[in-house]
């Protein structure tokens, strides 16, 4: 089959047992692989009744029809399972080499069911598959898990990928995430807590010889270069060049970055962490995905302040957000170092930051007191403190047992007023790195996401194929709703394709291009953005099957505040959000009562049977 | 230094970073034009290609040549030195090679961008043969020569480039003007950039008599701030 192996890796960790399955070419077109065959293997497979630690939950990981093409961020994995936040559908993905690499070892897709007796990590080669003792690896952070697998193996740097859960993973954290080449995450709704209760450590592959085959190899390349050309050009090339720290200060004076846990939109030290300043500060060293020649991402040693000569990844704009100003932080080597921490623990940095954000807060307020917190001074920007809390998070240790569960469950717990100060969704969920109160498109995005983080949010390429209201108010309720449901499917394309957003911003048209060159099905643009728009409505109906009720799916009080200070303080999102839900519904065809799509929404979709 | 064609995506990801300007994009692949690459190892060593498409085997004899010059991190066997295989006259107050009476010479051939063969070299060293000086022992460039009183470079090497190369010698300074005489002639012969330069022992009065043979011949000059001075107890008898 061109642009497909034809083939997706079964494992029963149970039994210890292997086996290879034939992908057809009717369901890949149907799903496109990633977060589309996810999800069909999540309804197949996974009842939703059963708990998210339950051995019966699949893991899935898989690359789509353009991975190990030389199309961009294509290197790229989707993650579906039930996750371990809000207990329904997670779907997330992870850049670096592993979904080319994956394919090249000759599967598309990795499911994986059942849970071992004892501790294991799974390696693909050029030959096929096996399990492997990973006893020697248990306690052991992401990225020494990656070195000492490959030592193990005997491969050097890129000659593998190796994604990994942390001790946090381990330990069932529930934002725990998995982790591999140097720092990249699929960290989101604790898919790392699943594999954790798996007692599965780690995947591993190999870079064997590719044999895919592509219908039309010199049409790839001619896109391929389009899509580079369109990654330099967007946004004025910042993030090409420079990584996404570039738009920090640019947040700040948008009021969408998130400082102090809400309580203020002022950051003064925001052009300290612009990647503009801190790239050419600190030391950086490339180290491109699989396909990109973006500079999206380096690696990095501080070169001043108290940790000077700390190396590890460059933070992303939303860690940089987290260990900076989310929790009153002001200086960019330490945000390198907290960054690096938390991703070798193995956890998710927003809810992390949104975790610890709180505990400063009620620290401030005196909602929690040094003896709460196993001695330590969770003062705002106590950079020590942070480390020592998200270690004794990820082990669950002392109060960090509590504040595993996430910040809805820890917030909960303790009760009273302090319950109002975390930031999080009625499913579980919590935002990205940023302050919604200033992007209300993706606040409602958050608490309506079927996968446990973002789904669409209107970040689209051709604003007029989507029907993005031209001009845009981004504080319009009108305007917020109709993005939101006129685009979506956008970035679930881009995610059952599994290519990064960094390279393909979700240029639908080019995807299309780049799918027909690779398959020859001369699929039409229209049926792409159904299959899109089908995805987004299964995950659904599968998260009402898990429980869901349409009165979940609301922002916490403090997420959804009014801002106090900054750009934004005259434009409380509250009052407009029953309004606004009530037309997004009506956009997405849906029941406003129980959150079902309608019967002509599911026709329209070809979905009737799954509803049921 | 090599692209793998199966591995290459062409993204151009590498381009700028080729300090010889020799990788380019050919039906829709990038390529390197070995002939004038210097074998530097830069574009792999940038850790920029996405796909570690460059592959680098070590040349045979005479190519080896490139790697050991262009790539500072390879040592000169004959030397010990990297890079360019030599300590160089700025360290003269450990090295003490040059006295008083003397002049220490040395030519540097190609920079980045540009690069130099051995040809080039060769043209000067032979002048500079014929007009008696002696070529320092201790710089790799004199070991490729095939008699040192000729300056003659090996045949098999003349085609070689390298990102940069010099050849060092010293003469009395009664020979000075006559050999920068013959090194302005002979420059116009030379295919790549080259510049001189010069040292000779202060008079115990502070001044340089090579100020002065300079001035008399025209020749703008200026101190090198590279000059390592102070660094420890001389250990050389100059």
């Amino acid at each position: 089959m061109y642009g497909s192996t034809g083939k997706v890796l079964r494992v029963d960790l149970t039994q210890g047992k292997l086996w290879d399955e034939a992908l057809d070419e009717a369901t890949l077109r149907k799903y496109l692989g990633g977060t589309g065959l996810g999800t069909k293997y999540l309804m197949e497979l996974v009842d939703p009744k059963l708990n998210w630690s339950d051995p019966k939950n699949i893991f899935f990981l898989g690359s789509g029809v353009l991975g190990g093409s030389r199309i961009p961020g294509c290197g790229t994995i989707s993650v579906v399972t039930k996750g371990a936040l809000t207990n329904g559908a997670a779907s997330t993905q992870a850049n670096g080499n592993f979904g080319a690499y994956l394919k090249w070892c000759g599967y598309d897709a990795i499911v994986v069911q059942g849970a071992s007796p004892t501790w294991k990590y799974l390696y693909l080669h050029e030959g096929g598959a096996e399990l492997r003792d990973a006893s020697k690896l248990v306690g052991k952070d992401t990225w020494e898990t990656e070195d000492a697998i490959k030592e193990e193996l005997g491969y050097k740097e890129r000659g593998m990928s190796v994604f990994s859960i942390g001790p946090a993973g381990e330990k069932m954290v529930r934002f725990a995430g998995l982790f591999g080449d140097r720092g990249h995450a699929a960290a989101h709704n604790g898919i790392g807590a699943v594999l954790g209760s798996k007692k599965l450590k780690a995947f591993a592959a190999a870079r064997a010889t590719s044999k895919l085959q592509f219908v039309d190899a010199p049409k790839i390349g001619e896109l391929a270069k389009k899509t580079t050309e369109g990654a330099k050009s967007f946004g004025g090339g910042g993030v090409f060049n420079w990584g996404t720290s570039r738009v920090v200060p640019g947040a700040e004076a948008a009021g969408w970055l998130p400082v102090k846990n809400y309580l203020t939109n002022v950051f003064p030290e925001k052009d300290l962490f612009d990647g503009q300043r801190v790239r050419p500060l600190f030391q950086s060293q490339n180290y491109p995905c699989y396909g990109c020649a973006s500079h999206h991402y380096e690696l990095m040693t501080v070169t001043e302040g108290p940790y000077k000569d700390f190396f590890g990844k460059e933070p992303e704009y939303e860690q940089w957000a987290a260990w900076g100003p989310q929790i009153g932080q002001k200086d960019p080597g330490a945000a390198v170092m907290l960054s690096n921490v938390c991703d070798r623990l193995g956890m998710d940095c927003n809810e992390a930051s949104w975790v610890v954000g709180w505990v400063m807060e009620c620290y401030e307020k005196g909602a929690l007191k040094k003896k709460d917190l196993d001695g330590l001074e969770m003062t705002w920007g106590n950079v020590e403190a942070t480390r020592a809390l998200l270690e004794n998070i990820a082990k669950r240790r002392g109060y960090g047992n509590t504040l595993a569960e996430g910040v809805k469950s820890a917030a909960q717990k303790l009760g009273g007023e302090a319950a109002k100060w975390a930031i999080f969704t009625g499913k579980g969920n919590s935002p990205r790195g940023h302050d919604h109160r200033g992007r209300w498109v993706e606040m409602l995005d958050t608490a309506i996401s079927d996968t446990g983080t973002l789904q669409t949010q209107m970040l689209v390429m051709n604003k007029a194929l989507w029907k993005m209201p031209n001009p845009m108010d981004i504080f319009n309720p009108d305007h917020v709703a109709q993005a939101e449901a006129n685009s979506t499917g956008s970035m679930t394309i881009s995610d059952c394709l599994v290519q990064c957003w960094f390279t393909s911003f979700n240029d639908t048209e080019t995807q299309v291009e780049a799918i027909n060159a690779a398959t020859g099905w001369n699929i039409s643009l229209e049926e792409v953005m159904k299959i899109g728009r089908r995805v987004v409505n299964l995950l659904r109906i599968y998260n009402l099957k898990c429980g869901l009720t349409p009165d979940k799916e609301k922002p916490s009080p403090r997420y959804c505040s009014q801002s106090v200070d900054g750009p934004n303080k005259d434009k409380p999102i509250a009052p407009h959000w029953e309004k606004m839900m009530d037309q997004y519904y009506k956009l997405m065809g849906w029941d406003r009562k129980t959150g079902m799509p309608l019967p002509k929404t599911l026709k329209e979709l070809g979905i009737e049977d799954l509803a049921k | 230094m090599k692209i793998d064609p199966e591995l290459c995506i062409a993204c151009e990801a590498c381009l700028p970073y080729c300090p010889m300007g020799v990788i380019s994009m050919k039906d829709d692949m990038a390529i390197i034009d070995e002939d004038e690459c210097v074998d530097c190892s830069v574009c792999l060593k940038s850790k920029v290609c996405p796909v570690d498409a460059f592959v680098f085997e070590p040349a045979p004899w005479p190519r080896s040549l490139r790697n050991t010059f262009s790539d500072p991190r390879t040592e000169h066997k004959e030397t010990r030195i990297a890079g360019r295989g030599t300590e160089e006259m700025k360290t003269n107050d450990v090295t003490g090679r040059f006295k008083r009476g003397w002049v220490g010479l040395g030519c540097e051939f190609g920079r980045p961008g540009i690069g130099t063969r051995f040809h080039d070299l060769d043209k000067v060293s032979q002048v500079l043969a014929k007009h008696g000086v002696i070529f320092e022992p201790k710089n790799p460039v004199t070991f490729l020569m095939e008699n040192k009183k000729t300056g003659k470079l090996k045949e098999e090497v003349l085609n070689e480039k390298v990102l940069s190369a010099i050849i060092e010698c010293m003469f009395p300074i009664g020979k000075f003007k006559e050999i920068m005489a013959a090194l302005k002639e002979v420059a116009k012969k030379v295919d790549t950039v080259f510049s001189v330069e010069v040292i000779n022992r202060a008079e115990p009065n502070g001044s340089y008599p090579l100020l002065k043979l300079l001035d008399e011949m025209g020749i703008p000059h200026y101190i090198n701030g590279k000059q390592n001075v102070g660094l420890g107890r001389p250990l050389a008898n100059v």
